[in-house]
């Protein structure tokens, strides 16, 4: 069964089960999100999300979640419960099977298809979603990077993660218990970490969740869709009652983990604007002080590379020619040996630190078997260590603008905002 | 290395030792690809007026000057950038503010000694310059900015503002555009020269370290500090919150709401306080009380619902905040669920069973922070400033009682006390 992982470690006081079920972005993700916060409302067993709360107090302080993850062309919708192992609990009871108990209830009975299900816990999550979807609009740089996306982008990528209002409004019982049933039938991957001393049980106990047993479907795994890229959008300014600017730019990588040198993306990546060593944090923020916060960042299942920053209205023009020159620097290999080795330090230590936290490995883990890569963390590390400054320019040429988008403040008709 | 204690049920250890007047606390972890250091100072935001002569004179500084120091801290002589440094050994460094406290930390898989002696230089050899407090102000302002457009943040603040008179929790922690363009190197070298003594700090490492080194090093590094004179100024808070009510207007699409209660703590034991205090708002106001499932249920409040207790040597706050479209109808929900409370003398007795269960799960959280190096270095830290004693939580918490749960619950819930923030 290569869709289950074992990680066996004494290092934890806890156990983990993270089960991912991969969907597609093109197949309604706001449905999916809803789905899952109804999933949470109860289940046949758990009548409201304070008997399941109940439950995973008193598996001593259990945590679970549902949780929704873009990666690549994927939505990723992962349960995850994490748990006291039995050397810990007061009595040395084992929560393995209360944990998988909780899954299943979760998955196979939802009040969703029970015919007494409320309704009105329906609309409720519906109208809940709605407010969150509202609420990103008052988080002004996620809505900024979200905005860029969403005009840079013609494909499904541009859809954030928690979906659209537009999409919200076709969801009702039918779509989600729609959707329920479709989830129900797809390929899911899981890791079991902690301490496991058979690994026979451990996978005996998990395989007993049916979803592990799904054959894979084959239109399920495509790897890489083309990115379909606006390239008309250009620059677009909007304003918004706001003290800092935001800007957030968009490029197409050309490079992934799929095809071209996703290693050196990596270092580039790092080295531009991954950190406070980097050089758009030093240019821009020590030696300008334009902004508190730059970065960049991207996504090595899409190909996509963003850039954002909070910055004052009108220096909006000064940081983003000092992001250009910086990029052309890269471009032309105007950084050190120095500027790599230290980027490659910082880069391998974080993939050394992933073994510290449970969920972090087991969802990186997850996310390369889900998209067919065969790399393990070791790999990435001795491919890390090939990069060369050739391979880091190159990367740095392929980088192609797409479009920014810049959040203002309103124009003041007299009136004093604060500071 | 000096006194060593243990937490058998989880099988953890905690050293202690003093090296040239600066307490060295040592978790260790097997195992763990991590090791992690913080180096905290007993000096926050709210610590803007002191005296170092022992209490004759005092002296205020502007707003946010613990901040801004914990940003120019980071400037060592001969410039360069530090950040670059930690990240050729390997490491990741940063740095937090809070009313209480500045803490200097990083995380490292590899040369834990360099990173240490890196971090302990960087602390301790102070280089403000005209030009580089000049500098910072530009890059703080941004900061202050980017905060002003969080509406969770300007919600606490204003509650904050709303619930004290003069206590200067009620200030934001990086201070005001203003209050920071106020600042000159003068006013920092003094502040540096009285908190950053390491009579007044504390170091705590963990992780897998041959602890023997760690300690030489230390003792080659830090110099011992002058005696301390430090007297902070103790505020004369009323009881009383200043504000009942306010309005902030964000443009938002959801507004946000947060009932806030000023706690009067006036017992010693802060551990045992916190603990009965976070049982109380968890029996009441949790995601497994009757108020949270009934609310849930008939669509009155989400699941951005939440409460938070936090209390302090000289204050302390209750916050219930979430999300909803219609703010003032939650806030008339959590005040007539206090009141029916107040006049049912039965209500905690039935609680029993509950509590027991909610302690257990407060016994896995605890836990549960063992299982990161970061989250010990900065739970350990945080009890140690307060004198909490991390050997007695599970103890503590195990012995709390109903009737402690409602006494606590009768002394802090008085609505002369609370403010109501609404951000629009």
């Amino acid at each position: 069964m290569d869709n289950i992982g074992i990680i066996k470690t004494l290092k934890f006081k806890n156990n983990a089960i993270s089960l991912v079920v991969p969907v597609s972005l093109t197949e309604n993700v706001t449905g999916y999100n809803v789905l899952a916060q109804v999933l949470k409302r109860g289940t046949k067993s758990f009548h409201s999300s304070s008997e399941i709360a109940r439950y995973l107090q008193d598996m001593y302080g259990a945590n679970f979640d549902i949780m929704l993850s873009k990666i690549g062309n994927k939505l990723f919708v992962i349960f995850y419960v994490s748990f006291m192992d039995n050397r810990f609990t007061l009595y040395k009871e084992d929560l393995w099977d209360k944990a998988i108990h909780l899954l299943d209830e979760l998955i196979y009975h939802p009040l969703l298809k029970e015919d007494d299900f409320d309704d009105e816990i329906i609309a409720q999550e519906i109208l809940n979603h709605r407010l969150y979807i509202e609420s990103i609009y008052d988080d002004k740089g996620h809505y900024s990077m979200n905005r860029v996306m969403e005009l840079g982008l013609n494909d499904s990528y541009r859809i954030p993660e928690y979906g659209t209002i537009e999409e919200l409004d076709g969801i009702d019982r039918k779509a989600l218990i729609g959707l329920w049933e479709n989830l129900k039938e797809k390929e899911a991957f899981c890791y079991a970490s902690g301490n496991i001393r058979s690994e026979e049980e451990v996978l005996e106990k998990v395989s007993s969740l049916k979803i592990l047993g799904n054959s894979k479907n084959g239109h399920e795994l495509t790897s890489l869709e083309e990115r379909s890229f606006n390239r008309e959008c250009g620059e677009v300014f909007e304003q918004m009652k706001i003290n800092q600017g935001k800007m957030s730019l968009l490029y197409n990588t050309n490079n992934s983990i799929f095809n071209g040198d996703y290693f050196a993306l990596v270092l580039f990546n790092s080295i531009f604007g991954g950190g406070a060593h980097s050089k758009l944090f030093n240019e821009v923020r020590e030696n300008h002080s334009l902004a508190y916060s730059i970065y960049s960042s991207f996504d090595k299942f899409a190909g996509v590379l963003t850039i954002g920053a909070g910055t004052d209205f009108k220096n909006f023009r000064k940081a983003r020619a000092l992001i250009d020159e910086e990029l052309d620097k890269m471009r032309s290999g105007e950084f050190s040996q120095e500027d790599i080795e230290v980027a490659r330090t910082k880069v391998i230590s974080s993939l050394n630190a992933m073994s510290d936290s449970i969920f972090n490995t087991s969802n990186y883990l997850i996310a390369l078997r889900v998209f067919g890569i065969d790399y393990t963390i070791n790999q990435v590390i001795e491919e890390l260590k090939k990069v060369t400054k050739e391979r880091i320019m190159k990367v740095a040429a392929d980088l192609e603008f797409i479009c920014a988008h810049y959040l203002e403040g309103e124009a003041k008709d007299g009136e004093h905002e604060g500071a | 290395m000096g006194s060593m204690k243990e937490l058998k049920f989880i099988d953890e250890k905690i050293y202690e030792t003093e090296i040239n007047s600066l307490k060295v606390y040592y978790i260790p972890k097997k195992g763990f690809a991590k090791s992690y250091a913080i180096l905290t100072s007993d000096y926050g935001s709210k610590d803007v007026e002191f005296s170092i002569d022992g209490g004759k004179t005092f002296k205020q500084y502007p707003e946010g000057i613990a901040h801004f120091l914990e940003h120019k801290v980071f400037e060592m002589p001969g410039g360069g950038n530090v950040f670059n440094k930690f990240t050729e050994l390997g490491a990741s460094v940063n740095a937090f503010t809070n009313n209480h406290q500045t803490s200097y930390y990083f995380s490292t898989t590899a040369h834990f000694m360099e990173n240490l002696k890196l971090l302990l230089e960087m602390v301790f050899t102070p280089h403000l310059t005209k030009e580089n407090v000049e500098k910072e102000k530009g890059i703080i302002a941004e900061e202050i900015k980017m905060y002003d457009d969080h509406p969770g943040f300007r919600g606490y603040i204003e509650a904050m503002k709303s619930l004290y008179h003069e206590h200067p929790v009620r200030e934001d922690i990086a201070g005001s555009v203003e209050s920071i363009y106020s600042l000159t190197p003068e006013h920092l070298i003094e502040c540096y020269d009285a908190f950053y003594n390491p009579r007044n700090m504390i170091l705590v490492l963990v992780g897998d370290l041959d602890i023997d080194e760690v300690e030489h090093l230390i003792a080659e590094q830090v110099k011992p500090g002058r005696p301390l004179d430090l007297v902070k100024k103790i505020y004369d808070e009323p009881k009383e919150s200043l504000k009942k009510e306010s309005t902030l207007h964000m443009d938002l699409q959801v507004p946000n709401y947060i009932y806030g209660l000023k706690v009067i703590n006036q017992k010693k034991d802060l551990l045992l306080e916190t603990l009965t205090g976070s049982l109380l708002m968890k029996l009441i106001f949790g995601s497994t009380s009757d108020f949270y499932e009934e609310n849930i249920r008939n669509g009155k409040i989400n699941d951005s619902f939440s409460t938070e207790i936090s209390l302090d040597e000289d204050h302390g706050e209750i916050f219930i905040g979430g999300e909803s479209k219609e703010p003032e109808k939650v806030f008339t929900l959590i005040e007539n669920y206090i009141e029916s409370i107040k006049s049912d003398g039965n209500f905690f007795d039935e609680l029993e069973s509950d509590l027991e269960r909610i302690k257990k799960g407060m016994t896995g959280n605890f836990v549960n922070i063992f299982n990161s190096v970061d989250r010990i270095g900065v739970t350990t830290t945080g009890m140690l400033l307060h004198q909490e004693d991390i050997f007695t939580y599970v103890e503590k918490l195990k012995n709390i009682t109903v009737d402690d749960v409602r006494s606590k619950f009768m002394e802090v819930f008085h609505p002369e006390r609370s403010t109501k923030v609404i951000i629009r």
